[in-house]
């Protein structure tokens, strides 16, 4: 993993450094001073270079010049756009906080509801009430996020007035567990958590109907085992070993906010910070913030394989494997 | 038998007449119902069309895609030059949608209620056109939010007719005034209306002005006489105005103007008409120019032909949303199919060389996909984007569209190329294979002959699912504006639901919801058909 991130921040980091600057955006900046504080920064030199600095400053983030000053400069390059001069891991770990409540509470609702669902599907499997839910879950599945959204935002915000539009900017004393924060914050909430309820009962619905006609459930009702204990005590148990890597992701996922749903709620997270740096050209901080979302799947993949030996002892990642 | 002659080289085996035995026809009868009619192909399809649902999907897929095509070729919206209709547009802008069944039921008819002040009340009240905006007046209401921003006014809710666009000033040479002209006299339309004579009322107003008891200073009536001025460009303004005013009849605000009322008539400042060349004209030449006042609606269907019905309302530049989403459609089909194509051919090169050769290459390439796997393709997207726009003198529709295909196709294989590797893994080993090799076959004839064939139908019905994929990344993106077709005149239907998303909370809330309703559709069906048509191809991954 660690191998693979270096190599896609290498290709990232040089195609990005690749792109044209547009120094004449955004007010009150003066273009001679900007490109002064650039050419301090070594972004005028060779690509190769700007690299080794980039990487020298990660570690070691201090500067000598010419006099032998020694200044402190910032490890991850600077946001030149949005918030001029800032760090932009210092800008990303304060979006943190919306991102994390908002997904936690969505992940919170949809992971148990949506492995409800598709018990209840696998139970009633080629019933009427399975057919229904298919089609809903698969509705639900396809419709991208902002339908939702609009839906949402449309229904309770404008015509109903229940919740705000969007997200009220943060008041001196008042927090993210604030009431009128926390209700701001149901749209977006569920919003997130319709997408990857039909996606959870989807995948169990498959996994539990395919357990439930294995030859050891027919064993555990001949053994005299009521039909909720078979489901529960070895139905469940099977079925929940692909589920389990899926919700470790899920919760690993919680730190990369929705872009769409941040926006269409005006939520300051990740999300949002991630889109403004695209909009505004704000490369530095887009690297950033993209290496982070990298860095976030590639962790939740790990983790996924890992617990597949936790979640079934059966399956250990043995060296002794081929192929083949 | 003992003739009979074999050697190792296969084509010269050797055959005599006691080799072969006749068989009578009934025998031959016998085989031929023994054989199996039904192909793998025919099977596939009775399973798929046993699956109510992807039947229903593609149902829907296949008129979807009738719309997109034969909308831009029968809308008489995109005949139109856009250069020339840019300025009509503008008078056209944020026109409700309406379907000629729903006529007069409040229903998708162009009409809809809306809460307005005094200032535009009056406006709409007096339009002398035919068409009046007002069509149905539910008095005046409370509302404590707009009198907040309306002082001293009242609030009226009405029904509004938005295909009542009243009148407009235009300027034509004397060529196309005549023959505007003769057209109103052959059919008897009333499109040339009186001009209005604003200029001699704004003087007489500004003597009025200076000669107040109020004492206004000079910058006052200068500023209140500029918004007037301001007011009359409104061609519907056919009377006289004053500003909003105090009890005791001085200026309470000067930006709102309310009609001069006598008694209860408005009282109109229409000029009498110039005399040409023994002519009438109701308006006022200068410089060979006739500028004159038109009932819009009537002169729109003389200039272009037909009078515009917009069954899904036009956005605030005029534009027919019908047939922009038709044409939006087909770029967005277009492109998911076409990415999807060329994902297709590359993921099947590389899956057939990783399942095949299996062993170290596997391994290496799979690495390599695995790496490209792990770079979000928002990322690629973003740099190709910004990179190809940079490029001076080339056209910016090209570089989006290049910058999405380049973003879209360094990762779409992948999942490609991971199902053609599973299916050659699958197949590679069989007798049938083992077979074809024993008998001397090179690796392309295994590869193409015998593998490929038997995994074909598999890898396409999985890829089928990536078109809706495209379209989704592509709408989502260009939602969120970090694609931008405005300038390069093309349309997604992302395109469409960024330009729409402004307008959720506000009277044109029609401007989303038909591209939502239609993504929504496409994406819905698109799955339920991809997914029937895997499941119909693929027995063994059904229920998934």
């Amino acid at each position: 993993m660690a191998i693979t991130f270096v190599i896609i921040f290498t290709i990232c980091f040089f195609l990005v450094r690749l792109m044209p600057v547009d120094i004449s955006q955004g007010p009150g900046k003066d273009p001679t001073t900007y490109e002064k504080m650039r050419q301090a920064y070594g972004y005028d030199k060779p690509l190769i270079d700007q690299y080794l600095i980039f990487i020298r400053n990660i570690f070691y983030p201090y500067y000598k010049d010419a006099n032998g000053v020694t200044y402190s400069v910032s490890r991850f390059g600077y946001s030149w756009q949005i918030d001029y001069m800032a760090e932009p891991n210092k800008m990303l770990f304060s979006k943190m906080a919306p991102t994390v409540i908002i997904n936690g509470i969505s992940i919170l609702i949809s992971i148990p509801l949506g492995i409800l669902i598709g018990i209840y599907m696998a139970l009633k499997k080629n019933k009427w009430q399975d057919y229904v839910l298919s089609v809903l879950v698969i509705v639900l599945i396809s419709v991208p996020a902002f339908v939702y959204a609009f839906i949402l935002q449309y229904s309770f915000s404008y015509k109903l007035n229940l919740f705000p539009t969007t997200m009220p900017p943060l008041m001196n004393g008042m927090s993210w567990f604030s009431p009128s924060v926390q209700k701001a914050m149901v749209l977006p909430v569920i919003a997130n958590s319709i997408g990857s309820t039909a996606v959870f009962s989807r995948f169990m619905r498959a996994e539990l109907s395919e357990t439930l006609t294995s030859r050891f459930m027919i064993l555990a009702r001949s053994k005299g085992m009521s039909k909720f204990e078979a489901v529960v005590k070895h139905g469940l148990r099977n079925s929940m070993v692909p589920i389990f890597p899926m919700i470790l992701g899920h919760v690993i996922g919680i730190f990369s906010g929705s872009i769409i749903v941040e926006q269409v709620f005006g939520v300051p997270g990740v999300g949002k910070i991630f889109l403004d740096s695209i909009l505004q050209h704000d490369y530095d901080v887009f690297l950033f913030v993209g290496m982070f979302y990298i860095l976030i799947g590639l962790a939740g993949g790990l983790l996924a394989d890992i617990s597949y030996g936790l979640a079934d002892p059966r399956i250990r990642v043995g060296g002794n494997f081929k192929n083949e | 038998m003992n003739k009979k002659l074999y050697s190792l080289n296969k084509n010269e085996v050797t055959y005599v007449k006691e080799d072969f035995e006749k068989i009578s026809i009934n025998e031959r009868e016998v085989e031929n119902s023994i054989q199996i009619k039904s192909s793998f192909f025919k099977d596939c399809f009775k399973a798929f069309a046993k699956n109510k649902a992807s039947l229903i999907a593609a149902i829907v897929l296949s008129i979807i895609a009738l719309f997109a095509i034969i909308t831009p070729i029968a809308s008489p919206f995109t005949k139109i030059d856009s250069l020339s209709y840019n300025i009509d547009g503008s008078r056209l802008s944020n026109i409700h949608p309406k379907n000629l069944m729903f006529e007069g039921s409040g229903f998708w008819d162009g009409t809809y209620e809306k809460k307005i002040n005094d200032a535009d009340y009056y406006v709409y009240k007096f339009y002398d056109t035919e068409n009046k905006p007002i069509i149905k007046d539910n008095g005046e209401i409370k509302d404590v939010e707009m009198e907040m921003l309306n002082a001293s006014q009242k609030i009226h809710s009405v029904t509004l007719d938005s295909y009542a666009v009243g009148s407009s000033y235009i300027s034509l040479n004397k060529e196309d005034y005549f023959k505007l002209e003769e057209y109103c006299n052959n059919t008897g339309k009333n499109i040339i209306q009186d001009y209005v004579d604003y200029r001699s009322y704004i003087e007489e107003y500004r003597n009025e002005l200076l000669a107040s008891e109020f004492n206004y200073s000079q910058a006052m009536i200068d500023i209140t006489i500029k918004n007037m001025e301001i007011q009359y460009r409104n061609a519907n303004i056919t009377y006289k105005i004053v500003p909003l005013l105090n009890t005791d009849g001085s200026i309470r605000n000067n930006n709102v103007f309310l009609p001069m009322f006598d008694n209860t008539d408005v009282v109109h400042i229409y000029s009498s008409s110039v005399i040409d060349n023994d002519r009438h004209i109701k308006g006022v030449i200068e410089n060979g120019q006739y500028h004159i006042r038109v009932d819009y609606m009537p002169y729109f269907e003389y200039k272009y032909g037909f009078s515009p019905i917009f069954l899904f309302g036009s956005n605030s530049a005029g534009q027919d949303l019908l047939s922009r989403l038709a044409i939006g459609t087909l770029f967005s089909l277009g492109l998911g199919i076409l990415v999807t194509a060329i994902n297709l051919l590359i993921g099947l090169v590389y899956g057939a060389v990783e399942g095949y050769y299996g062993g170290k290459t596997d391994l290496i390439l799979e690495r390599v996909s695995d790496i490209l796997s792990a770079i979000p393709s928002i990322i690629l997207l973003v740099i190709f984007n910004v990179y190809f726009s940079s490029i001076p003198g080339l056209n910016q529709g090209i570089a989006v569209v290049l910058g999405l295909f380049i973003a879209f196709i360094l990762t779409g294989w992948i999942g490609v190329a991971g199902t053609t590797r599973m299916q050659f893994y699958r197949y590679k080993g069989l007798d049938f294979v083992a077979a074809s090799r024993s008998l001397g076959a090179k690796n392309s004839r295994l590869i193409f002959k015998h593998i490929l064939p038997n995994a074909i139908g598999t890898i396409i019905t999985s890829s089928i699912l990536m078109i809706p994929g495209v379209i989704f990344s592509e709408s989502s993106l260009s939602y969120l504006g970090i694609i931008d077709f405005s300038g390069s005149g093309l349309s997604s239907i992302g395109q469409l639901l960024n330009e729409g998303s402004g307008s959720l909370g506000s009277d044109n809330a029609y401007l989303l919801l038909f591209p939502t309703i239609l993504i929504s559709l496409l994406m819905i069906s698109f799955n339920l058909f991809g997914n029937g048509l895997r499941d119909a191809f693929n027995p063994l991954s059904r229920g998934e």
